[in-house]
């Protein structure tokens, strides 16, 4: 008896611990956020007094001045150079990440669906082992390789280009898909196979309806990974910015119209809010429960 | 009747196959060309010289040779090592650890837990990129501030450099990896808990035993992604200096974006060589540590 009251208490202080632990994490994400919003809200020069308190006397030219600083100047042919703002590089954003995160999202979905329904061709068994094998094998340094090839292509610097490229099953969500069909028993079909269902009729008809909610969770995710991707428009599509992209080179420019703190971490803030809408909104769908199988063939 | 049923059969496993291939088709043409294909042309690559008036021809080993008297000779490629190590150690050490344990405790629907769960994939969610211009100004201007500028900020000071970036980087890690093991954890048959509960298994036990043996894939998955991705982690450094970060902070992964992203064509077969090399080095050391791991993963009761 006494035994099993230590015992108890050992978890007991497992519990105090990770709870505390969990409780400092969490405080310590707002942090950095409130002081960027109230930071936001300072000028310039009562920033430079002022850095960590709350601000004197609140206001929002920041914001209404960041409308016109966040721009990028996009170098057409001829020494033309076309500026694109705040609006546009929105809407890239929405093509880039939308046309991305679809794209992707579909194509794992359906590489998935036919490699777990159709265990009775040996091609299922090698896409999943693609997907194992590309997940294990340390690929480096192929960027080269893959501007050249995107030139060599055609698709460099066009939004359908990098929607090709984008157009890959290959990762964790292949997994996540294939785990779940995988769970989805047959009986579902056999009856609808039974009526005269043709293949196509049965995968729309009845197992994405089941899978709506994974594919909704997994195109969410996809999308905000796109939306906050910098790296891939920096590099295949110059001439489309996305907002990540122009608050990057906001963010580090050393234009002297730009070098103001306040006005920076507003370009931030900018940024976070259509993704932190969608969060709350979606957070539950966002963080449901998603499993995948391991990478053990 | 047999007869005509094996016909019907057949007829059914031709039209699955067809159907199969109408699915697979175009992904696998895209894996073919930027899979394969990106790859097979990155270790011609290396193996090339680019010249602006002859453009492409033959190298031999010389590109690779060039590598390895840099990788020798020059000590920034040392400091990128050691960092690349020492984040792969940072992330499976504190990293992984943390995240196995928050995940355990969200998995036991333990107070506030749900809320926790929100809050480690807030940063996922946020971007990087936003939490990082936060996280720099903060440490840069308002933690100098908060102790009356006794030191400079953290990530433009030497000292505090490298551990400011490995702390951010675990910081703001957990999400994908909580999602993944809670998810993996609810999926342990309650039957097994609840009958190792009847005979008297502690908390701890039971995480060592059930838990962790049952997860163990999805922890393996963890393991090795980030194993191979240990010489393609930037730690952030483009978000945080763009292309000037100081070379002691530097990693392989953060050299090999910035020369890529920001090089002409004359260097893309340096570049590919270095990277066919790093892969030769990487490669073996996750097969290896993917097979112990299977090998003398732990055993459930």
């Amino acid at each position: 008896m006494e035994r099993k009251e230590k015992k108890i208490d050992a978890f007991t202080v497992f519990k105090i611990v990770m709870c505390g632990l969990l409780l400092l994490y969490s405080i310590s994400l707002f942090i950095p956020i409130l002081w960027g919003i109230s930071a936001s809200l300072k000028t310039t020069k009562e920033f430079r007094l002022n850095a960590f308190g709350f601000p004197e006397n609140p206001t929002i030219q920041n914001y209404i001045q960041a409308f016109d600083l966040l721009y990028v100047d996009v170098p057409k042919s001829a020494g033309v150079i076309v500026r694109v703002r705040l609006a546009q590089m929105f809407l890239y954003s929405l093509l880039y990440a939308g046309g991305c995160g679809l794209i992707a999202t579909l194509t794992a979905c359906v590489t998935a669906y036919a490699a777990a329904k159709f265990p009775q061709f040996a091609m299922s068994k090698v896409l999943y082992g693609i997907v194992v094998v590309t997940m294990i094998v340390p690929v480096i340094g192929n960027l080269p390789s893959e501007i050249q090839m995107s030139r060599t292509l055609g698709l460099f610097d066009t939004m359908w280009g990098i929607w090709i490229m984008k157009m890959s099953f290959l990762g964790m969500y292949f997994l996540v898909f294939h785990a779940m069909f995988r769970g989805m028993p047959a009986d579902y079909a056999e009856a609808a196979y039974l009526d005269g269902a043709s293949e196509l009729r049965v995968m729309v008809s009845i197992y994405f309806p089941l899978a709506r909610f994974t594919f909704f969770t997994v195109l969410l995710l996809n999308f905000i990974t796109f939306w906050n991707d910098y790296q891939i428009p920096l590099i295949y599509i110059p001439s489309f910015p996305t907002v990540a992209y122009g608050v990057f080179r906001f963010g580090n420019s050393n234009l002297t119209e730009n070098s103001g703190v306040p006005s920076r971490i507003t370009g931030a803030i900018i940024m976070l809010l259509p993704i932190l809408i969608l969060f709350l909104v979606f957070h539950k769908r966002l963080i449901g429960n998603v499993s995948m199988g391991g990478i053990k063939e | 009747m047999q007869v005509f049923r094996k016909k019907s059969g057949l007829r059914r496993l031709a039209k699955q196959r067809a159907f199969f291939w109408c699915l697979i088709a175009l992904p696998l043409a895209q894996f073919c060309v930027f899979y394969i294909g990106v790859n097979f042309n990155s270790f011609l690559l290396a193996f090339r010289h680019y010249g602006y008036t002859e453009g492409y021809s033959f190298a031999g080993w010389d590109n690779f040779r060039r590598v390895w008297y840099d990788w020798v000779n020059n000590e920034s490629f040392s400091t990128m090592f050691l960092n690349s190590l020492l984040t792969y150690a940072v992330t499976l050490v504190v990293g992984i650890t943390l995240a196995l344990l928050f995940s355990y405790f969200i998995y036991k629907k333990m107070p506030l837990s749900n809320l926790f769960r929100v809050m480690l994939f807030m940063p996922n969610i946020l971007s990087t990129l936003v939490m990082v211009l936060l996280f720099k100004y903060f440490t840069e201007n308002a933690i100098p501030e908060l102790f009356d500028n006794a030191f400079g900020g953290l990530l433009s000071t030497n000292d505090t450099a490298k551990p400011t970036l490995l702390f951010f980087l675990v910081w703001t890690g957990f999400g994908t990896q909580v999602l993944m093991y809670v998810g993996a954890m609810n999926n342990i048959p309650e039957s097994a808990v609840e009958s190792a509960k009847l005979d008297g298994i502690t908390p701890v036990k039971e995480f060592a035993f059930i838990t962790l043996p049952l997860i163990w894939p999805t922890f393996v998955t963890f393991i090795i992604v980030g194993l191979a991705a240990l010489f393609t982690n930037q730690l952030n450094l483009y978000s945080f200096y763009e292309r000037a970060a100081p070379v002691s902070v530097q990693t392989i992964g953060y050299y090999l974006y910035k020369a890529a992203q920001g090089g002409t064509p004359p260097e893309y077969p340096y570049l590919a060589a270095m990277g066919l090399m790093l892969t030769f080095i990487a490669l073996p050391v996750v097969f290896i540590v993917k097979w112990l791991m299977e090998k003398f993963g732990p055993r459930t009761v």
